[in-house]
């Protein structure tokens, strides 16, 4: 078998083992999910599940609905949405493979990186919890990935034209109806815009005039990036996508346990790969995907901290840092394996350190708190508190 | 510059293994559940004893087996310890969701939501216990 095929067939192998381990379990969101399917059938529901699903978050990003009740008549709505979950999660993980080879094109050990930083993400605990509920979170990723590429081809076209804006913001505006993890990406679109015509000097030196016929390429990516939510909001009469969260945005969340909250989690999703990662942040010399890093980097953490404020912190969440953070991680452990190749040899140091985060990943999983209900406003001491009567659970029905 | 196949190599054959141990041991639990199902359930049904549903350590097993007595009355919050199963198969009898919030609080929150869940499916389609109580 050729290198790729052994690539491809573990990753794939890897994505079925960690997808099982939740796979159609149930959460708090699935009981919105589960009546959207039926509404979206055509079933009369009762006043209150028609409340449910109109009123519900879940309903404003429909497209996994859809495609959930077109297979519901075939295997029945919870494994619709797992069976469905397993299959983008597999292709999550290939077209992160596929990306993460396109933005190493330049650096000599690109295969490496591309199969560690893949790997990486398909044994990333925030995956293991949730990619494969009856939830659509992994649609998300999924999402990022097809932006970024859609991000890439725009940039790397000889010429650009006013349609090739509109179809960057038609496929991240029908992204928004899928999940809201793209609105990382439309501000890094921006931003890298702005760098690729150095807009941020014209508008500097006054020269506006000269420049007007690229920022109205904006206005075009701007225009048919809300139709598709203008759409669907228009057509089933439902508020924008942060329509009710204002009383979301509680006191607990600014507070020094709240903020604690937010790093326990946020550190608990990538655990050791952010010791990796800064390994590899200080190997990277290569600017143009320093520039990736930075302006997707600065975006996703704002975002983050978006949700701290208006939902529930969460390691899927998290997740949305995956870009950024696991090439780095995958050549911060290429590093540690060059630096130590006199005593171990690289492949063997680079299999430990990736067997090392799986099974941080797979016990962390384990011991994931699910029969105590952490509310948003709960500071962090709640969620040692969950997790440690989890581990005194865990550890003694295994005593 | 072997790397790359040296690691996608190993890790191919580890997840392979895994993959096939997982495999089998789901498919043996799937038939000694079964096998279960059917020996406790006859035996349910043959003595009139819903009790003996308690037996099948399988949640929705045990809650499919608890459904027919529940559908012939049978109320399992009048026992001292009511089963979870039994709860489960009453909540979905009933197409009640506010029956799960009353019986299943605290830390029982997976349970819950099993229940709640299972009842919107019965709802509309009348598959409630027919893929429910993935707890872990």
């Amino acid at each position: 078998m050729k290198t790729e095929h052994y690539c491809i067939f573990s990753l794939i192998f890897l994505a079925l083992i960690s997808g099982s381990m939740y796979y159609n379990t149930v959460l708090v969101d699935t009981q919105a999910y589960v009546p959207s399917v039926y509404f979206l059938q055509g079933s009369v529901l009762g006043d209150d599940d028609t409340e449910r699903v109109l009123q519900s978050y879940a309903f404003k990003r429909p497209v996994e609905i859809v495609i959930a009740a077109l297979l519901e008549p075939l295997f029945g709505v919870r494994q619709a949405y797992s069976l469905l979950n397993m299959v983008i999660f597999i292709a999550t993980t290939l077209l992160f493979y596929y990306w993460l080879k396109k933005l190493f094109y330049d650096h000599e050990q690109k295969e490496t990186i591309a199969y560690g930083g893949a790997l990486l993400y398909t044994v990333s605990l925030p995956l293991i919890l949730y990619a494969t509920r009856v939830l659509v979170d992994v649609a998300g990723y999924l999402i990022i990935l097809v932006g970024l590429f859609v991000i890439e081809w725009f940039f790397e076209k000889k010429e650009i034209v006013w349609y090739h804006s509109c179809l960057v913001g038609l496929v991240l505006g029908f992204s928004l109806l899928v999940r809201d993890s793209v609105v990382i990406v439309i501000p890094y679109f921006g931003l890298r815009y702005l760098c690729h015509y150095n807009l941020h000097e014209a508008i500097k030196q006054k020269q506006i005039k000269e420049s007007w016929k690229k920022i109205s390429l904006l206005f075009f990516f701007a225009v048919c990036l809300i139709i598709p939510e203008l759409i669907f909001m228009w057509y089933y009469n439902v508020g924008f996508l942060l329509t009710g969260k204002g009383a979301a945005i509680t006191a607990g969340k600014y507070s020094l346990l709240g903020w604690l909250k937010f790093i326990i989690v946020h550190g608990a999703a990538f655990h050791v790969a952010y010791i990796f990662a800064y390994f590899g942040w200080k190997q990277e010399q290569n600017a143009r995907r320093k520039q990736f890093y930075f302006l997707y980097g600065i975006c996703a953490l704002i975002y983050l901290i978006g949700i701290q404020l208006v939902a529930l912190t969460s390691p899927r969440f998290t997740m949305v840092m995956f870009p950024v953070l696991l090439p780095l991680a995958a050549m911060g452990i290429l590093f540690i394996a060059e630096k130590w190749k006199n005593a171990w040899p690289v492949h063997k140091t680079i299999i430990c350190c990736l067997i090392f985060y799986a099974i941080i990943s797979f016990l962390g999983a384990w011991l994931y708190p699910s029969r105590t209900l952490i509310v948003e406003d709960a500071g962090g001491n709640a969620v040692i508190n969950a997790v440690l009567e989890q581990l005194k659970m865990k550890v003694g029905a295994l005593l | 510059m072997n790397e790359p196949r040296e690691i996608a190599k190993f890790f191919f054959w580890l997840s392979l293994t895994l993959l096939l141990i997982m495999s089998l041991l789901t498919v043996t639990a799937k038939y000694t559940n079964e096998k279960e199902f059917a020996h406790y359930a006859a035996a349910a049904e043959a003595e009139k004893n819903p009790l003996l549903c308690e037996n099948i350590k399988n949640l929705r097993l045990s809650s499919q087996c608890y459904s027919p007595f529940i559908q012939g009355g049978y109320d399992c919050t009048t026992e001292a310890h009511p089963s979870d199963a039994c709860l489960i198969a009453q909540g979905v009898a009933t197409k009640d969701d506010l029956f799960c919030d009353m019986v299943f609080f605290d830390n029982k929150i997976p349970e819950n939501l099993e229940c709640r869940v299972s009842v919107f499916i019965e709802r509309y389609s009348d598959e409630g216990l027919s893929d429910c109580c993935h707890i872990k």
